[in-house]
């Protein structure tokens, strides 16, 4: 089911459409037989609007983060669309494709992978603008770096430190100051609240919806926490071992819940015990 | 000064002698009395001289003083000519020495005047002064070995950033290429790539062609070290992160990966410059590297190979106890990089 | 099984890729046998033309690698120009002799390595292992060179010279060449190399033996009350053998490479005197040969060593089983 179908539309179109996007990894090795290719996930189509926020549900392994990589145009997607202001990025060269890619960003799960230890939270802020080659000056990047921190309720005195020297709080917080940087458009969160205990959680989420309002951003949220996705997302799309299985606005999904292998993280979430995957997962398969 | 600065200048004291050693070597002509092709035929197989305090008349000097010696003419026999004394002087002139090309200087750290001789470490089969020809000869091993170590991680390590950067093809092919180099004993692949090149070779052009010998033999395995290093890198969170902003190979490479070899690149550096070392000694002593009449130790052990040298002048073996010296340094100077790695690296 | 397969065609591949490598690099080498002779006046340039034909030095590289890889297949490996004979007659007996200093060396320095580094290992930190540490840093800055000529000299001193002397003069391949006169003569060399390659060897058991003493596990058994030397013995020397193996085949990948510079210089008839004189000479199918032999035992040696190390890890086993 399309998302478009199901929310009353809005005065405009989708901000970012993808449509019937497959991702296949082929493996082969050297002198031995060639195994069958993997598939990442195959005929997703979705679409985001502009401030709204559309959730990635799923198990591990389902795709969403491939998905994240390749509206990122980090790989290389077997066929399909990803429109965005009207032009398909995977037809574009490179060189064409930057400019528009500017208005995307993305925050990782793992701060401490995604910031380089070897870095001060200085270095790491200087970085997409000296990624981006903006010409800019030492002097405009700090100020540049000082706004994007006071943003994510940090102070300056942060910018001398390491990475290692920070709580996992405030590593994501540099992380999304990061991704605030160049001003993009489209934030994508790829589990970005999971490693996090659940008060730092709270907060961040609460950051995120502050900064959406503020900045006028549209995020794309991937996560397994079905609790979070309903609180902060707008519409919800679920996958299942790479294909779209269910897609609605947030509020009919968690009615949704109570069949479907999404009943299985439910059911786990809910209680202590790990239910057996033998007897619960054959009765509810849809 | 608080104790743990008291302890880390105590545990790095080491590298004060292996400074010096190579500032010594770098400046022979400064150092060293004489010019190493000087010869005293007069004088060959000379022991070392003796620095002495008290003359014949009993006189106590500060200055500690040689004797010159005199061939008796009846006997043959090589005395000292307890005449006239030759004290020990600093900064004093003597023959000619080039500094770093075409400048040339005449002052030496130590001498005395002549006809007094301070022969230090004795003289040679030609009366040519051993200590000398140990600092000039040091110069070519230890330089050799510094340059050919140099290029042999360049080399290496670009090969194995390109490869582990990029891989699949150029990969595979690197590392065939690194198993072909791997298999063939070392000792072996040196003399091979040596046979390639004309046996007699001017000592001008000796020096260049050890140290590309050696660059060639010891690529393979920084190459291989560097390449994992890189793989491991290119899958960090970080680099990603940096790609998500459109970043550059370059930019990755520069900002992100290159710098977490450095670390390796350095340890290995201080692995590879004795065995460089050594590969110029070896390759001088068989007779396949620097010849006469440039010293290096290479050379110069080669002459332990006569009975007589080996039985009867024992200030010949000398530049072995440099050698054994200069590596005990180095040796130090890798398990200590090594324990500051393993602390560093939580 | 299919992976050990697989580790044994990668090898033989290997040593086709050293062979065509090592052939196609003498082949580049400046000069030939000849060049001697033709300097020499009394020799025609004609007959130095003739000879070249006959030994077919002048024929292309391809036609001359497929000639040497036939030579292979009967035996001969070549002809010695300097010698005038099949290379094989003369390469193979000094291969046995170099085999049999190297294997000597190799074993008395295993057996006091693996003493030595348990030994160091349990007293760690006291003052047997500091003695130990500094003696085997020591023997590691002195390289095989100056180890052979130290000994020389202590020999010399020692007035044991004459037993070397005298060997040198005999060509040494002859069998019959009393084996009592053997132990003398192998003492020398036996004693250089060993020293040469106990410093690594001792270093790597000491710390695969500490690396076994603090693994859990052996923790575990003294908490079960197993006595001291019990855990030692049963619990942590196998887990820490079982690490050394790899270095097991890598020495034995060494055998016939390691010894070149002490052959040399103590006299011992072996491969590596042959070696530099062919070199010398441009006596390319000698040189081929050695290198070739001896780089077929570094590939036998890893590939061991890989073996080793693969089927000896439980995990594999009880796949298989």
């Amino acid at each position: 089911m399309r998302t478009e179908q199901q929310t009353p539309s809005p005065p405009q179109g989708p901000l970012l459409s993808v449509r019937h996007l497959t991702l296949r990894y082929a493996r082969q090795g050297w002198l031995r037989k060639k195994t069958a290719a993997v598939t990442a996930f195959q005929d997703i189509s979705l679409g985001l609007f502009p401030g709204k926020v559309l959730a990635l549900t799923g198990a591990s392994g389902s795709g969403k983060s491939s998905l994240a990589r390749c509206i990122l145009c980090l790989e290389q997607p077997e066929s399909g669309q990803i429109l965005y202001r009207g032009q398909d990025l995977l037809a574009l060269s490179r060189a064409a494709r930057l400019p528009l890619l500017r208005d995307f960003a993305i925050v990782f799960q793992d701060s401490a992978a995604a910031l380089n230890p070897a870095f001060s939270v200085e270095d790491i802020l200087a970085e997409p603008f000296l990624i981006q080659q903006r010409g800019i000056s030492a002097a405009e990047r700090r100020r540049a770096s000082c706004d994007a921190l006071a943003q994510v309720d940090l102070s300056r005195q942060i910018l001398s430190n390491s990475p290692f020297e920070l709580s996992g709080g405030q590593r994501q917080r540099v992380a999304i100051a990061r991704a605030l940087l160049l001003h993009p458009k489209i934030l994508i969160l790829d589990e970005a609240l999971s490693a996090l205990d659940l008060s730092t959680q709270g907060q961040i989420a609460n950051l995120l919806l502050d900064l959406k309002e503020r900045n006028g951003l549209s995020y794309i949220y991937i996560t397994h926490d079905l609790a979070m996705a309903s609180a902060l997302a707008d519409d919800v799309i679920e996958l299942s071992a790479g294909r779209v299985v269910r897609s609605g606005p947030a509020a009919t999904f968690t009615a949704n819940l109570q069949a479907g292998p999404q009943a299985l993280l439910v059911r786990s979430a809910a209680s202590d015990t790990v239910p057996d995957p033998e007897t619960s997962w054959t009765s509810n398969r849809w | 000064m608080n104790r743990s600065a008291r302890r880390r200048i105590h545990r790095a004291l080491w590298l004060v002698p292996l400074v010096t050693l190579h500032l010594v070597l770098l400046f022979p002509g400064f150092f060293a009395p004489y010019d190493f092709a000087e010869q005293n035929r007069d004088f060959p197989f000379r022991p070392p001289a003796r620095l002495r305090f008290v003359d014949a008349n009993g006189a106590f000097h500060l200055r500690p003083f040689v004797y010159a010696l005199k061939v008796d003419d009846v006997s043959s026999v090589v005395q000292e000519d307890t005449s006239r004394v030759f004290p020990l002087r600093f900064f004093i002139n003597g023959s000619r020495y080039s500094v770093l090309g075409p400048w040339n200087a005449r002052l030496h750290l130590f001498g005395v005047e002549s006809p007094g001789r301070l022969w230090l470490f004795g003289t040679d089969d030609f009366g040519r002064d051993l200590f000398s020809r140990i600092l000039f000869g040091g110069r070519i091993s230890v330089f050799a070995g510094i340059l050919g170590a140099a290029i042999a991680l360049l080399a290496g390590a670009s090969l194995g950033v390109i490869a582990g950067f990029y891989g699949r093809g150029a990969d595979a092919a690197f590392m065939r290429l690194v198993e072909l180099f791997l298999a063939l004993p070392w000792l072996y692949l040196l003399l091979a790539v040596r046979a390639v090149l004309p046996l007699r070779v001017r000592t001008v052009d000796a020096f260049l062609l050890l140290v590309a010998v050696t660059g060639l033999i010891g690529w393979a395995r920084p190459a291989r070290l560097v390449r994992g290093i890189v793989l491991s890198a290119r899958e960090r969170g970080f680099v990603l992160a940096a790609r998500s902003m459109c970043a550059s190979d370059w930019y990755i490479l520069r900002r992100h990966i290159l710098p977490q070899t450095y670390a390796t690149l350095l340890t290995t550096a201080v692995l590879l410059v004795p065995q460089f070392i050594l590969a110029e000694v070896t390759l001088s002593f068989l007779g396949l590297g620097v010849s006469e009449p440039i010293p290096s130790w290479g050379n110069l052990l080669a002459q332990l190979q006569s009975y007589r040298v080996l039985t009867s002048y024992w200030w010949m073996y000398l530049p072995a106890a440099i050698l054994v010296m200069l590596f005990l340094l180095y040796h130090r100077a890798s398990s200590a990089l090594e324990k500051r790695a393993t602390r560093v690296s939580l | 099984m299919v992976r050990t397969g697989q580790r044994l065609l990668h090898s033989l591949l290997l040593l086709a890729g050293v062979s065509l490598f090592s052939f196609a690099l003498l082949s580049v080498a400046p000069g030939n046998f000849f060049d001697e002779l033709r300097l020499n006046p009394q020799i025609s340039p004609k007959t130095v033309a003739s000879l070249e034909q006959q030994y077919g030095v002048n024929r292309s590289l391809p036609v001359r690698y497929a000639h040497w890889l036939g030579s292979i297949a009967n035996g001969s490996l070549g002809y010695s120009l300097l010698y005038r004979c099949d290379v094989g007659s003369l390469v193979l007996p000094r291969a046995r002799n170099t085999l049999l200093l190297t294997t000597v060396a190799t074993l008395l320095a295993w057996a006091f390595a693996l003493v030595w580094g348990i030994l160091e290992a349990l007293h760690r930190g006291k003052w047997l292992d500091r003695l130990g540490g500094v003696c085997t840093s020591l023997l590691l800055a002195i390289p095989d060179l100056l180890l052979g000529l130290m000994l020389l000299v202590l020999a010399v001193r020692a007035g044991s010279v004459f037993a070397f002397r005298a060997y040198l003069g005999s060509g040494g391949t002859a069998a019959s060449e009393a084996s009592a006169g053997l132990g003398s003569r192998l003492f020398l060399p036996v004693l250089a190399l060993t020293l040469g390659i106990l410093p690594v060897l001792v270093r790597h058991v000491r710390s695969a033996m500490i690396v076994a003493l603090d693994a859990p596990f052996v923790d575990a058994a003294r908490a079960h009350g197993i006595s001291a030397s019990r855990v030692i013995c049963r619990h942590a020397l196998p887990a820490a053998l079982n690490s050394l193996l790899s270095l097991l085949g890598f020495s034995i990948g060494g055998l016939l490479s390691m010894s070149l510079i002490t052959e040399v210089i103590l006299g011992w008839p072996g491969l590596g005197p042959l070696v530099l004189e062919a070199m010398f000479a441009r006596d390319t199918y000698v040189v081929m040969a050695a290198v070739m032999l001896s780089a077929a035992f570094l590939i036998a040696g890893n590939l061991l060593a890989d073996i080793l190390t693969y089927w000896n890890d439980p995990r594999i086993r009880v796949v298989s089983a």
